[in-house]
């Protein structure tokens, strides 16, 4: 009877070769799956929020229209609200001379650092 | 650009060129965004060593970017992409996290100069240099802002803020000024000055908003193309107001790089601009031609 062993033989081969395909491929998953994990634990540290920008209003007065504009990483995320009013002609605002002014409401818009 | 956007016209009639702003702004984004992948700017940051035919609009910036460079002696360039992305800022502010991860030093120690790209003006080709990348930043917004108000001016009185860079066409329609607050940056929302301003550009550099820590080192987005890494200065913020926006943002920027001392004698050396400085302690620092504008 020698095609007995033979087939006893390939059977034997053939659980060798998936044992150590098993193996290897639990041995790359775990190699490759390492740095995502490190990378979630950085993530997930307790970090403190940016610090939130006000949005920009537009503080001009409403005599005048205007169009906001949003813009985003994203086109389609790109607002857009205009009003039309009728103007009103008005005397020159007279300039006040006065340093560390902290009201600034009457102010048309804000510079600032971006 | 990822950042709010304001535009103002006045105008007794309804404006169809006001809503165009948007569209814009748009475009000129999907031309000049690094943080775009097909953005004719990513486009052009990828082919090395290869003439690169580029749009009017990129290379009306780059001209203008050579022009800021030149001014500034070299302090604002855009080839600080490399130093930028290794400081941490590799996405949008928005998506960047207050810690990041260190990267391996492979940043050259000084940028490159824009000099060093070498260009065909008759075929608008740009040929950038192995190892060298291209981010307008500021000086593509204050760009924008530029165009944008000169193309509404001609419907009447215009201003357009560009996330605090500011282009002012002339007198408001009562032939009054423009009333503008600097923010004040201890307190988010408030002002701490008020600008009366005419024909002019106004801007805005500090590192009191854009900021993160990179393998436990403060890190901010203005970078010092000397030393290829966030400028270190003494001031917080900087207003400057010069003759336009563009000129406004290039001068910001260099003041704040040399820091108030120096940073206040280059202003004053340079008789169309004006500046205000807040330090880190608090100081607030005037420049002579400020004081018209009070």
């Amino acid at each position: 009877m020698p095609g007995k062993p033979k087939t006893h033989k390939w059977n034997d081969v053939q659980t060798a070769i998936a044992t150590v395909a098993i193996v290897s491929t639990l041995g790359l998953w775990n190699l490759f799956a390492t740095p995502s994990k490190a990378k979630t634990v950085q993530a997930s540290e307790p970090v403190q929020p940016p610090p939130t920008e006000p949005p920009v209003e537009a503080a001009a007065p409403t005599t005048i229209p205007y169009v906001k504009i949003m813009f985003t990483p994203g086109a389609t995320q790109t607002t857009v609200v205009q009003q039309q009013v009728v103007q009103q002609v008005q005397q020159p605002t007279q300039k006040k001379k006065k340093r560390n002014n902290s009201g600034g409401s009457a102010s048309v818009t804000q510079t600032k650092s971006s | 650009m990822g950042c709010d956007m304001l535009a103002v016209l006045e105008s007794s009639v309804v404006s169809n060129t006001l809503p165009c702003v948007t569209h814009w702004f748009e475009e000129w984004e999907q031309v000049l965004s690094r943080f775009r992948y097909d953005s004719e700017l990513t486009r052009l940051n990828q082919t090395f060593e290869h003439p690169v035919q580029v749009g009017e609009v990129l290379w009306d910036v780059f001209q203008l970017a050579r022009e800021a460079e030149r001014t500034t002696n070299g302090l604002v360039t855009p080839t600080v992409l490399n130093a930028m992305i290794k400081a941490g800022y590799d996405r949008t502010f928005d998506e960047l996290p207050l810690f990041t991860t260190p990267l391996p030093d492979s940043v050259e120690t000084t940028a490159a100069p824009l000099t060093a790209i070498p260009f065909n003006e008759e075929e608008r080709t740009i040929t950038l240099p192995k190892g060298i990348g291209l981010d307008f930043g500021g000086v593509a917004k204050g760009w924008a802002a530029h165009q944008s108000m000169q193309r509404l001016q001609v419907e009447g009185p215009a201003l357009i803020d560009a996330a605090g860079d500011i282009a002012i066409s002339g007198p408001r329609a009562n032939g009054g000024p423009w009333q503008i607050g600097v923010a004040e940056p201890f307190h988010k929302g408030e002002e701490i000055e008020t600008l009366f301003l005419y024909k002019c550009g106004v801007a805005t550099s500090g590192k009191d908003r854009r900021r993160w820590t990179r393998d436990g080192v403060f890190q901010h987005h203005i970078i010092d193309p000397f030393a290829n890494q966030p400028a270190e200065t003494d001031v917080l913020t900087v207003t400057v107001i010069a003759p336009d926006v563009m000129q406004a943002e290039a001068g910001a920027k260099a003041a704040f790089i040399q820091g108030s001392q120096a940073g206040l004698e280059w202003i004053e050396a340079r008789p169309e601009l004006a500046a205000l400085f807040i330090r880190d302690d608090g100081q607030m620092i005037y420049s002579q031609k400020m004081e018209e504008y009070l």
